[in-house]
């Protein structure tokens, strides 16, 4: 394998077979030898060269590492050929102590680095070692590890931001991107759990996506498919992204990714995908969103951005790959999905078990259920966690919000689950037909949020798949006290509903869902006490406060939580 | 000693890291603005300027300064350099400890304020001219000393870091 040194000093004698960072060396126009036959570049860590920009050029310190400058320049010398970059690293220090000194350059840990004149642990010279039976050892092995800059960059602020591995909690992960080489090793150094590369398994993605076209075996068919808990994609396939052209509809309309997406939304609806894309334009953006993309992620692919920069593409990707596999995020949607949509195993069959009176109504059930997913999903991405804050903003002072209309919009078609499975045993069904009568109500619509569809999902799906009945304990039954307590009973049944629940059911709401209900009861609670506040006004607090507890009080409930008000401010404290 | 932030701009994004700034001993770093008087500058040994448009005294370091300027440290005290404004907050603290007590400001006291170790840059700097196929037995001795300073150098320095 031919060889080429990059550093400070001539080491073959040919005079054009070495880069030498001398004052002529300009590392944003390197002049890379022919690499015809198979090159390995060889380069000092610390070599030293004129670095930045007009009126602030000056020679490199040895220990900012310039040798991993020159390979983030090389990076993008080779884009499109990352293969052909075979590098080897060397320096006085370990790998580790390398980034130790400098996180951001992580990268040497994985890529193979030759260390001069090494020591045994107790401080003892390796006897026998030579630079060439070291470099020799590095060069068969033949481990080189490919990345690319937006893959290096990314590696470079996770571990700038801890290096800590992002855990995906098991779920499957698989990456569709026509680089997957390039960012393999990127990723098994930051995260936790399994990963595939679909093109690993099938090398040719316009042959796959014509299979799935014509509905024929894909590795992306449905079968293979329900294996993945969620997808990151790249958005430009198989072609170029040309930046600098005005992108028509048309256009829009056939990039690759976009084409992949209404594939994959097909055959599995609810699968959470997030793009992984050099795009930022606001347009794509749209587009994806129309979609149903899940996310997008920018790739950072400049040879040198600011740390900070780095450091902020990273935050986004984890982000993005965190609230997808968190509890009750979307890769959870897509297993309720699948569990409804399954027509043979468990999913198939929880209606006869579990509510045997009813008639079966089976794609009824299904299909109200599932929209209720994808209308949360779609809420969820779009508008919560993108548009909330400029809706706040734009709304400040009014409490009708368009999220929180559709919220209600859903919350009321989930709960005519009633109509199809009229059980009235089931104290989660009777949740959930209560809270929808509620939010049918002019006066209470505008109340619900999207953490009250969650709570309905969550609790639906556990009621579906528990494996004996559950049955309303007499007594506990969901009666709500009349409305009599004039203008005030505007938000008491949501509330009461709420209460009821959370103390007749309370072992049943899971860990993990119980900080989100209690904060919904807190809403409704303050939503209650404020109205009262109106009604009586300040110069009846009694009033206020008796009204106040006569919720819990007159219906003989004990109370879920105690409230107080401390200075016009209440304080809630729950029942453990 | 005097090391003045010049700039009515910078005085103020000053403030806001002005309690790392009084931690490390306030009365030696003056936080101009507004009126730019050059009397003032007198006694200077480093001004860090935002504004531009005064005349430094000689003999004072001058380091140029905003959000997004490119770091160039000064190759001399004639010449003005150029930090980032983070940078500079970033390694006051390094470069303040070693200065406090010095009568005057050396090149390598201003190369820590771009946080470059002297001493870890001295114990590399003969690597980065080597061939590492070096057979000269003098060479190969020296540079493996070295390699042995170096590496205890490095494993001192990350064991502060660990402990801080």
């Amino acid at each position: 394998m031919k060889r080429v040194y990059i550093s400070n000093t001539r080491i073959q004698e040919d005079a054009g077979a070495d880069i030498i960072t001398d004052d002529a060396f300009d590392v944003d126009n390197i002049l890379v030898p022919d690499t015809a036959g198979g090159t390995v570049y060889i380069i000092d860590v610390h070599c030293t060269f004129p670095y930045g920009g007009q009126g602030s050029r000056r020679r490199l310190k040895a220990q900012e590492q310039g040798g991993v400058i020159i390979y983030r320049h090389l990076l993008e010398h080779f884009k499109g050929n990352q293969d052909n970059l075979k590098v080897i690293f060397y320096s006085p220090l370990a790998a580790r102590h390398l980034t130790l000194l400098k996180p951001e350059n992580y990268v040497l840990n994985l890529l193979p680095l030759v260390e001069l004149f090494p020591r045994d642990d107790g401080g003892n010279v390796t006897l026998g070692w030579s630079f060439e039976t070291a470099l020799q050892a590095k060069i068969s092995e033949n481990n080189f590890p490919q990345f690319n800059n937006a893959s290096e960059n990314l590696l470079s602020g996770w571990a700038r931001s801890g290096a800590n591995k992002i855990d995906l909690k098991g779920k499957k992960l698989l990456v569709i991107d026509d680089e997957w080489e390039q960012w393999e090793a990127a990723y098994r150094a930051m995260l936790t759990g399994s990963v595939d590369y679909f093109l690993k398994e099938a090398d040719n993605i316009k042959a796959e996506f014509k299979k799935l076209n014509d509905n024929t075996f894909s590795h992306l068919a449905r079968g293979s498919l329900a294996s993945y808990d969620f997808i990151i994609s790249d958005l430009y396939l198989w072609e170029n992204h040309e930046t600098d052209k005005w992108k028509t509809e048309d256009f829009i309309n056939s990039i690759s990714g976009f084409l992949l997406l209404k594939l994959i939304r097909n055959i599995e609806p609810a699968i959470p995908v997030i793009f992984h894309t050099t795009s930022t334009k606001f347009r794509i953006y749209e587009t994806l969103t129309a979609l149903g993309a899940d996310g997008q992620v920018p790739k950072n692919i400049g040879s040198e951005p600011e740390l900070v920069d780095k450091i902020d593409t990273y935050q986004l990707f984890r982000q993005a790959v965190v609230s997808t596999t968190t509890a009750y995020s979307s890769c959870w949607l897509n297993d309720f999905y699948r569990f409804v949509s399954d027509d043979k195993g468990n999913g198939g069959t929880w209606w006869r078990k579990r509510f045997i009176n009813e008639p079966v109504k089976t794609k009824e059930v299904k299909d109200l259920i599932k929209h209720a997913i994808l209308g949360y999903k779609h809420l969820k991405v779009h508008y919560a966690e993108r548009e909330r804050e400029y809706l706040k903003a734009f709304f400040s002072g009014n409490e009708i919000d368009p999220v929180a209309m559709s919220a209600s919009g859903i919350i009321n078609n989930l709960g005519k689950i009633k109509e199809v499975i009229n059980d009235r045993n089931n104290p989660e069904l009777q949740f959930i037909s209560k809270l929808r009568d509620q939010g049918s109500h002019a006066t209470n619509y505008h109340l619900y949020r999207l953490d009250d569809i969650k709570i309905m999902l969550v609790l639906l799906l556990q009621t579906l798949k528990e494996s004996t009945k559950r049955v309303i304990v007499r007594g506990d039954e969901f009666n709500a006290p009349s409305p009599s307590y004039g203008p005030i009973h505007k938000y008491n049944h949501q509330l009461f509903y709420y209460v009821h629940y959370y103390n007749t059911c309370l072992s049943f709401i899971p860990k993990e869902l119980q900080a989100t209900f209690k904060s919904r009861v807190s809403y409704y609670v303050g939503k209650y006490y404020s109205e009262c506040w109106k009604h009586f006004g300040p110069s009846d607090k009694n009033a206020v406060t008796s009204q106040f507890q006569s919720i819990t009080v007159d219906t003989s409930i004990s109370p879920a939580f105690k409230e107080e008000v401390i200075n016009h401010k209440l304080v809630i404290t729950f029942r453990q | 000693m005097k090391i003045i932030i010049w700039g009515r701009s910078h005085a103020d994004s000053a403030h806001a890291h002005k309690q790392k700034i009084d931690d490390l001993g306030a009365p030696l770093i003056l936080i101009e603005g507004g009126a730019k008087s050059s009397a003032s500058l007198t006694g200077a040994s480093l001004i860090i300027n935002h504004d531009g448009g005064i005349q430094k005294p000689k003999g004072a370091w001058m380091i140029m300064t905003s959000a997004t300027m490119s770091n160039a440290p000064p190759t001399d005290v004639e010449k003005p350099g150029k930090i980032r404004w983070n940078t500079f907050i970033e390694n006051l603290e390094s470069f303040f400890h070693r200065v406090k007590n010095r009568p005057g400001i050396t090149k390598e006291d201003i190369d820590t304020l771009y946080a470059i170790d002297p001493q870890l840059e001295k114990l590399l700097s003969p690597f980065a001219g080597a061939n590492p196929f070096e057979e000269s037995g003098e060479v190969v001795e020296n540079l493996e000393k070295t390699k042995a300073e170096l590496q205890a150098y490095v494993e001192n320095c990350l064991r502060k870091q660990d402990k801080s």
